[in-house]
């Protein structure tokens, strides 16, 4: 029987600041991360992403989430957010300038990251259906921030064995190339939507 | 720490890895599945393969293919075939992969007290713990058929393993002993979470419950049940059974432990192992007699339609109809409104847990409110609003339970391959055996 996936996916658009740390922080763990690595050390890279992103929850102004039980759409939505990262759909091609002002209240001077995680994973294994129940958020709250906030504190049950390939990319490599607001009104960007609450 | 079965390669590779100033990213692949779908892929082929050499011997009476073609399939019990063959029945080389944070420094020579530590003495009669004979089980036959792989003794593979979720679960473990021991009443829990966390709520209960293990099946490479991970558990919290032993008094009410994954689905005829099983939960008189219980708590899983699934509904149910009082409490109860972290201290366990005090119901002042809402006396006068009021208004009801379909395969059963009368060669899945080689090689045979 051919192994069955599943995918979950999500992207968050957080304020880039140089007060945080975050998008330093993500940037070099990408860098510092090694060719190969086990499941345990892969487990820690996303606990670490987890942990930021919670902590970075309250101030998130767009995201998706996503996660599709069958097999041909998690094939083909995972190439999707591969394809995402290798074309370089979504970075700019040129630098904004380093954020200033107040990134929390907008202007144009305000600078964004989009970090983004897509996990390819075998249906049937207890991760993955554990991940699918806590995705089976009602449609009224899909882009609540709290429905983000559980899922992310959840998504550190899941165990490794069970996901077939992953990818994570950040948006900008540099902070000088961060996103501008006129960046997140283009239509390549309409998937994300504003994070309720 | 997560850690591979021993001698394993890290199995996630980076195919891609950009560096740019507009976008920074790596895409990386388990290597460990995308083998696994190879070979399955490649088992596939077999199969068909199989199917066209029927054919072809039929009309050219193929010597050769004799012997391999007397076969059959045959579904025997699989922890049966475990324990004639081992632990790895049919799978013997394969590893087995441990999710979690792995904890050093561990001194195999404990695996040989693991059970005793884990059962202790108190109600013997009660305990189901087939689980623990997988440990140092060698089997005195091997299959007919040589794979040209070895056995290896489970002992050799297993870790101890923590995992958050076992973390959450010791806590809840913790939480619930604090406000059942506020109760003027024995109350048994059952705790049906999957295996690691069911461990670690007992392993939280241990000085105030006598841990009693429903768990009869065995780990495989190529297992539904992760049983491997639910060792892994028991071996983390080895320190903690161990020290309550001789500190819990001797009549403690029970916690049972059972594993939820045992009903992971499972399509027959797939590569993977069947070591589902069906947990033996004490008859009514059993628990009244010799557990002295009748009060029962169900911990169930937070996030599941139905609590209690159709293979412990009938005894929950029978508990109900004998007059014993059976309440339900899930993960949504337990959560902290602020960190409190316990002190580390000596406690081998607190120094790798870190994660913070559970309250019931979020601190300590609402807590208190657990004796209300679980009243093993009284039914509830007014519906509480909690995170967890579905689970407090639960009562067990009896329900139609759905027959599996006449053509399903028993619950923990094996598809064998038999020559002759009786002669197991391995089992079906086993890529290393010979009837997959013989349908591979009838490309070289003429009809």
């Amino acid at each position: 029987m051919a192994v069955q996936h599943a995918i979950f996916a999500m992207e968050l658009c957080l304020p880039l600041t140089g007060v945080s740390g975050t998008h330093s922080t993500l940037v070099s763990m990408l860098r510092e991360y090694p060719l190969q690595s086990t499941a345990d050390e892969k487990w820690h890279f996303y606990e670490r992403v987890r942990q930021l992103l919670l902590s970075e929850l309250p101030h998130a102004y767009k995201g998706c989430w996503d996660f599709f039980n069958e097999d041909a759409r998690a094939k083909s939505d995972f190439e999707m957010w591969t394809n995402g990262m290798l074309t370089r759909e979504g970075a700019r091609s040129g630098p904004s300038g380093r954020p200033e002002g107040d990134p929390f209240r907008g202007g144009a001077n305000s600078r964004f990251m989009t970090v983004t995680i897509a996990w390819l994973m075998v249906q049937s294994m207890p991760s993955t259906i554990d991940l699918s129940m806590t995705c089976n958020i009602p449609e009224s709250a899909l882009w609540h921030r709290s429905s983000f906030g559980y899922i992310l504190s959840r998504m550190g049950r899941v165990q490794f064995s069970a996901v077939k390939s992953d990818v994570f990319y950040v948006i900008p490599g540099d902070d000088a190339w961060g996103l501008t607001v006129e960046d997140l009104q283009l239509e390549k960007f309409h998937y994300l939507r504003p994070i309720q609450g | 720490m997560t850690t591979q079965g021993q001698g394993a390669e890290p199995p996630f590779e980076r195919d891609e890895f950009l560096n740019d100033p507009g976008i920074i990213g790596a895409r990386w692949w388990n290597s460990e599945l995308k083998s696994e779908e190879r070979q399955a892929s490649r088992r596939q082929a077999l199969a068909y393969l199989a199917i066209g050499l029927t054919v072809t011997a039929g009309v050219g009476g193929m010597v050769a293919a004799g012997a391999a073609l007397s076969t059959k399939y045959e579904r025997r019990s699989s922890l049966e075939m475990q324990r004639r063959f081992g632990w790895s029945f049919g799978a013997n080389g394969e590893r087995l992969t441990f999710d979690g944070r792995r904890v050093l420094p561990f001194d195999p020579a404990k695996l040989r007290s693991l059970r005793a530590d884990c059962l202790g003495t108190h109600l013997a009669s009660m305990q189901s713990a087939a689980i623990f004979d997988a440990i140092f089980h060698r089997p005195a036959e091997s299959p007919g058929e040589d794979t040209g792989t070895s056995f290896q003794a489970l002992d050799s593979f297993l870790l101890p393993v923590t995992t958050w979720s076992m973390g959450f679960a010791y806590r809840m473990g913790q939480t619930l002993a604090r406000v059942l021991s506020r109760l003027s009443r024995r109350v048994a829990v059952i705790v049906d979470l999957n295996g690691p966390d069911a461990v670690a709520v007992a392993a939280g209960l241990a000085d105030t419950h006598a841990p009693v293990w429903l768990l009869d099946h065995w780990p495989h490479p190529h297992g539904v049940v992760p049983a491997h991970m639910t060792l892994a558990s028991a071996i983390f919290f080895q320190p903690r059974f161990a020290a309550a032993n001789a500190t819990r008094p001797s009549d403690a009410p029970p916690v049972f432990i059972t594993d939820r994954a045992r009903m992971l689905a499972y399509v027959d005829a797939s590569d993977r192992f069947d070591n589902r099983f069906v947990p033996k939960l004490p008859a009514a008189t059993v628990l009244e007699s010799t557990a002295r219980a009748r009060d029962i708590l169900y911990v169930a899983p937070s996030d599941v339609s139905t609590l209690d699934p159709d293979d412990v509904n009938p005894a929950l149910v029978a508990y109900r109809t004998r007059g014993l009082s059976v309440r339900a409490i899930t993960g949504h109860a337990f959560f902290a409104t602020t960190y409190e972290f316990p002190a580390a201290g000596q406690d081998p366990i607190e120094s790798f847990l870190q994660q913070s005090k559970l309250f019931y119901n979020g601190d300590a002042e609402r807590e208190a409110l657990f004796d209300t809402h679980y009243d093993f006396s009284n039914p509830l006068i007014e519906v509480p609003a909690t995170p967890d009021t579905r689970a407090i208004l639960w009562q067990p009801m009896a329900r139609a339970v759905m027959p599996p379909p006449p053509t399903a395969a028993p619950l923990g059963s094996v598809e064998v391959v038999i020559q002759g009368s009786n002669t197991i060669l391995g089992a079906r899945f086993d890529r290393n055996g010979s009837w997959n080689r013989v349908s591979s090689s009838s490309s070289s045979w003429g009809g």
